[in-house]
């Protein structure tokens, strides 16, 4: 059960994704080269600190109101007077700062996180659900979108995650739809959104604003950052990956095309004409047997259904549970079709430092059925990263793992990943990222959705003196760098290149880079931090503090 | 000097009231010092912000204080509600309505002078019993020194019954000794530490009246009062004690250097911005900020103490947004930014504006082409180009029936620096000049930097220039002071365009 599954609510409104740009130059991490010009805006061919230099790198939902239920029945509506959680809102934290948009390395851009996000079902003053938002990375970017923008105004991507330690507060409520997501969704509930056409213009009102739709229901049974079911693949360049469920209690498709279609700078599809899903009928020669028709007359399929369309089967099922999916246009060109096999990993972005492993899950299907007793090859693979220099994905030998893994009866896998030391082969920038590619024996990774695909940083390793007994030149390089990478912070609040102003604020300085790394309040906003150079960092804030008299003063009186 | 409104306290529900009002007074006076302090960011006049920083680190020490003698007494502090925030300009909370009225406005040392010092004035007992007595007034000390009394006195009535007030839940006292000081921040469980926590608010705000510097025991530094704090920006000098034992503001200089701080145009409202600009945004997301600090800090006193770690992250985004607001001018009003407005954003106002995604959709508009009636495009584009220096983009050109008959496009660029800034769009639809000359109508303005230089330009090139009783030049000023000067030019058909120099301040 996901957000494809019922009972669920769509979602839509815009957006705010504020990123802090002069990182996004993997040179500008050299101190010994930067220059007062990275902190600045771009101007005309010169790029300086690239188009948002003072980002706060907030991540927050704007004007995003509920626009429909389905319920666990499959029957839907979009009037609030059917149900009262069609006048609610979707918030974050109203009261604590805003998730934060994190790239995982400043040459692995494409996996962009969401950490610290609350995520709040509202009407009016009153909170009907509260919850955290499982660190996730969007997938499937696809930069073709919206093709008559430019920059990343052209692209779309989807995030899925699950929401965690839910507050409910559903006791007087009337809606049927909540007591239904209460009811199956308690613990846990799946959310996935599309997010596209991103406002990059500093000079906009809508700069740093983006348009988002998305659903949520509830989670069990399945991995949290896909969904299990009928992936269909593009078959010309100008659509994306899709991917539909078959809902067995409902006996339907249910299909989501939000991030599939390329539309209009004002956000209409580009060609809005009705397609058709079909299915290939293996017992007449595949041909397509239509199933229904994708009605992209609707002005409401995307910012109401937010892009998921429910097609029902009736005597259809047992064909569709044996045969791939195609999507067909007017002309019966094919513009997706379902992919045979598929593999893909749950969580595919990882941070690692030296001696640390984390483990990846795969999940095989074939026609949405577990493929089990299959090998998945892996192999190093730096071919998405950059810019460079510095040089990415090496030395090898800092990561170790299985070339390949069998896939068990249910049609899963897993793989430790041990990392070691990389040894700095980047110099200014920390660590190293590597790429791990996937996919089944029997079909090449070219073949794939490049999106499957593992990212991992591995920081490098500080001796255990320097980590035990640091000094200020020790920290000093690093906290020159995020003084120049993070200008809002370094003039706004604190110039952490400042001995003087490092330890007068040594307490709160000590608190946001102790705090847990998916807290909002973490420092650095970026996570980009090593395990070792975290505690050095610690340990030089705790030396300072027991040089200093107690209570020492500046700390409450720099608010 | 601050009077607030003569309240009685009868009851122990009207002592709560009591302390609630002193809560909000309290945070009253924290988004005037900010926003002063905000203004200050990166201007090298750290000396000041220091002093700012320190009073207002204080204020949230007396609030936080407030609560924990609310919570003491078996109340419940109320911080998550529009009401909670005054309005500003306008009188502080429990203030009578004829009093100071307090601005959010840019540093300026006037302001400190005549607005943040008397806020913090002490009481001067002479003339101050002449006051209260006509206005049914009192001071802020006299207010705490009526709260401090009324706990004695509810204490001691309550203890003949071998009662307390001290009924409230301990749980909800709240230290925070990674900040505050466990002698200055401590659990309200009794009277004498209800009334110490008291005299520390007035000790730290007034002064002891024998000593402008606080009472050892109610600090953490050796420091002044607020009042005379502030002072040493108005000296501009800090208070040091003399080898004579009396005090002068000769220490080290907390100078004023006006030349880096942005002009905020005083007292934002973001209803005052266009929904469909940054400063809207910005504000929206600055007050969205605020709220959401508020409502924490309501979670902070009402028995979740540790969410005092989440008000602190909040506290520094607002400087974040507070120095986007700064840095973005404010629409519509050249020469000013838009700055922090601390206004209550209720969850519903979040989301219920309608989507301005759509605005943006349908009308984002690049540039804008002016089209131009022309009787003979050849005539006009001569004029165009040749007398005001427009270059034709030809592929644009519809030269119709080969002699740019009825319904020909000559479509025309103004170059500056290789970008393009106006383009016109002359249209062949009329058959002769407009005559009489219109005199209103659609008028674009060419904003130059030197009028004089391009009228004798003009009347040397003998372009039809518009005079009124003789005066070529004509000149506006705005309401708030600012003059540009303009003359009208017409075109060869008697299309009417102004050339304006912008906005010179003449006050």
């Amino acid at each position: 059960m996901s957000y494809l599954n019922s009972p669920r609510l769509t979602f839509s409104g815009l957006f705010q994704a504020d990123p802090s740009t002069v990182n996004n130059d993997p040179t500008h991490f050299n101190n010994e080269t930067f220059k007062p010009s990275f902190q600045k805006m771009q101007e005309g061919k010169n790029a300086n600190g690239w188009w948002n230099p003072e980002g706060t790198g907030n991540w927050r939902f704007l004007n995003c109101e509920v626009k429909s239920v389905t319920y666990l029945d499959g029957t839907s509506t979009t009037n609030e007077a059917d149900d009262p959680v069609l006048s609610m809102s979707i918030m974050d934290s109203g009261t604590k700062v805003a998730g934060k948009i994190v790239d995982l390395d400043t040459q692995q851009q494409m996996v962009s996180a969401l950490w610290g996000l609350v995520v709040r079902l509202v009407s009016g003053e009153k909170e009907i659900l509260k919850a955290d938002y499982e660190v996730a990375s969007f997938t499937n970017i696809w930069m073709s979108r919206a093709p008559a923008l430019s920059g990343d105004t052209t692209a779309a991507a989807i995030y899925q995650s699950v929401l965690k330690n839910i507050h409910w507060d559903i006791d007087n409520s009337d809606s049927r739809f909540l007591k239904e997501l209460y009811l199956l969704g308690r613990y846990q509930l799946s959310i996935q959104f599309t997010v596209d056409l991103y406002d990059m213009d500093h000079t906009s009102p809508q700069f740093t604003i983006g348009r988002i739709t998305g659903s949520i229901a509830p989670q069990y049974s399945e991995p949290s950052f896909f969904t299990i079911g009928r992936p269909l693949f593009p078959q010309t360049s100008k659509v994306n990956y899709a991917n539909a469920i078959v809902d067995l209690e409902q006996k339907a498709v249910v299909l989501d095309l939000a991030n599939s279609f390329p539309v209009n700078p004002d956000g209409n599809l580009l060609n809005n004409s009705n397609l058709s899903l079909a299915v290939l009928d293996s017992s007449d020669n595949n041909k397509p047997i239509e199933i229904g028709v994708i009605d992209f007359q609707d002005p409401g399929w995307y910012s109401v259904k937010s892009g998921i369309m429910s097609f029902p089967l009736a005597d259809k099922l047992e064909l569709v549970e044996n045969n791939p999916l195609i999507i067909l246009d007017q002309n019966n060109n094919v513009l997706l079709k379902e992919s045979l096999e598929y593999v893909c990993a749950d969580k595919f972005v990882f941070y690692l430092n030296p001696g640390e492993s984390c483990e990846v899950e795969f999940y095989a299907t074939s026609l949405g059925k577990p493929l089990g007793n299959r090998t998945i090859e892996l192999q190093l693979n730096a071919s998405q990263f950059g810019p460079t220099p510095p040089q990415v994905g090496w030395p090898e030998s800092a990561l170790s793992f299985p070339e390949t893994v069998t896939l068990d009866d249910a049609g899963k896998a897993k793989v430790t990943i041990i990392a070691g030391d990389p040894g700095n082969p980047r110099g200014y920038i920390d660590g190293q990222v590597y790429g791990i590619a996937y996919n089944l024996s029997t079909d090449l990774f070219s073949n794939c959705n490049p999106s499957n695909f593992i990212s991992i940083l591995v920081f490098d390793k500080v001796p255990e003196d320097k980590i035990a007994n640091p000094t200020w030149d020790d920290i000093q390089p690093i906290m020159q760098q995020y003084a120049n990478l993070y200008p809002l912070m370094s003039k706004g609040i604190f110039n952490l290149a400042d001995k003087e102003v490092v330890d007068a604020n040594a307490e709160i300085l000590k608190f946001v880079f102790g705090k847990d790394k998916t807290d909002p309040n973490y420092m650095p906003a970026t996570r980009d931090l090593s395990r070792d150079k975290s505690a050095m960092i610690l340990n030089y804030l705790n030396s300072v503090l027991n040089q200093a008299a107690p209570n020492d003063s500046v700390t409450f009186k720099k608010l | 000097m601050i009077f607030l409104k003569q309240i009685s306290i009868n009851t122990i529900e009207e002592l709560r009231t009591a302390i609630q009002t002193a809560i909000e007074l309290e945070h009253s006076t924290i988004p005037p010092y900010l926003t002063a302090n905000f203004t200050l960011s990166n201007t090298g006049n750290d000396a000041i912000s220091n002093v700012i920083s320190s009073v207002v680190g204080e204020e949230m020490l007396h609030l936080s204080i407030a609560c924990n003698l609310l919570n003491a007494i078996g109340g419940s502090p109320i911080l998550n509600q529009p009401e909670f925030i005054p309005k500003y300009p306008g009188p502080l909370p429990g203030g009578v309505d004829t009093g100071l009225i307090v601005p959010l406005e840019k540093f300026s040392v006037e302001l400190v002078s005549d607005v943040f010092m008397s806020i913090e004035e002490p009481e001067k007992p002479i003339h101050i019993n002449a006051l209260t007595g006509a206005e049914g007034s009192m001071t802020i000390g006299q207010f705490y020194q009526k709260i401090s009394e009324k706990l004695i006195f509810f204490e001691k009535e309550a203890e003949k019954s071998g009662q307390t007030i001290f009924t409230g839940d301990p749980d909800k006292q709240l230290i925070y000794p990674k900040f505050f000081p466990e002698k200055l921040l401590y659990p309200i469980k009794g009277l004498d530490a209800a009334l110490n926590a008291i005299t520390i608010i007035v000790d730290q705000g007034e002064g002891t009246g024998t000593d402008p510097f606080v009472n050892p025991d109610d600090s953490a530094v050796e420091e002044p009062a607020h009042y005379y704090r502030f002072q040493e920006i108005v000296k501009g000098k800090s208070l040091v004690r003399d080898s004579s034992g009396g005090y002068s503001y000769s220490g080290s200089p907390v100078a004023f250097d006006p030349k880096s701080v942005p002009n905020m145009k005083a007292n934002p409202k973001m209803a005052d911005f266009p929904v469909n600009s940054l400063a809207y945004q910005y504000s929206k997301l600055f007050n969205f900020t605020y709220t959401s600090l508020l409502n924490c800090l309501h979670l902070a006193f009402n028995g979740q103490p540790e969410k005092m770690d989440d008000a602190m992250g909040l506290m520094f985004s607002l400087r974040l947004y507070a120095g986007k607001l700064l840095a973005t001018p404010y629409p519509n009003c050249p020469g000013y930014v838009a700055g922090p407005s601390f206004e209550f954003v209720a969850n519903e106002e979040v989301p219920k504006e309608g989507n301005p995604f759509m605005e943006k959709a349908f009308f984002k508009a690049n540039s804008l082409v002016t089209k131009i009636s022309v009787s003979d495009i050849e005539k006009s584009k001569d004029f165009y180009v040749n007398l005001l220096g427009f270059t034709e983009d030809e592929r644009y050109r519809i030269n119709a029936g080969g002699n740019f008959g009825n319904e020909s496009y000559v479509q025309l660029n103004l170059l500056k620096g290789g970008q393009n800034i106006v383009t016109l769009g002359l249209y062949k639809d009329i058959s002769q000049p407009f005559a009489p000359a219109p005199q209103n109508g659609t008028v674009p303005s060419f904003i130059v930097e030197d009028i004089e230089t391009t009228l004798k330009i003009f009347q040397k090139e003998k372009i039809k220039i518009d005079s009124q009783d003789g005066q070529i030049i004509v000149s506006n000023t705005s309401d708030q002071g600012y003059v540009d000067r303009f003359f009208f030019f017409r075109d060869p058909d008697n299309n009417s365009f102004v050339i304006r120099e912008n906005m010179t301040y003449t006050n």
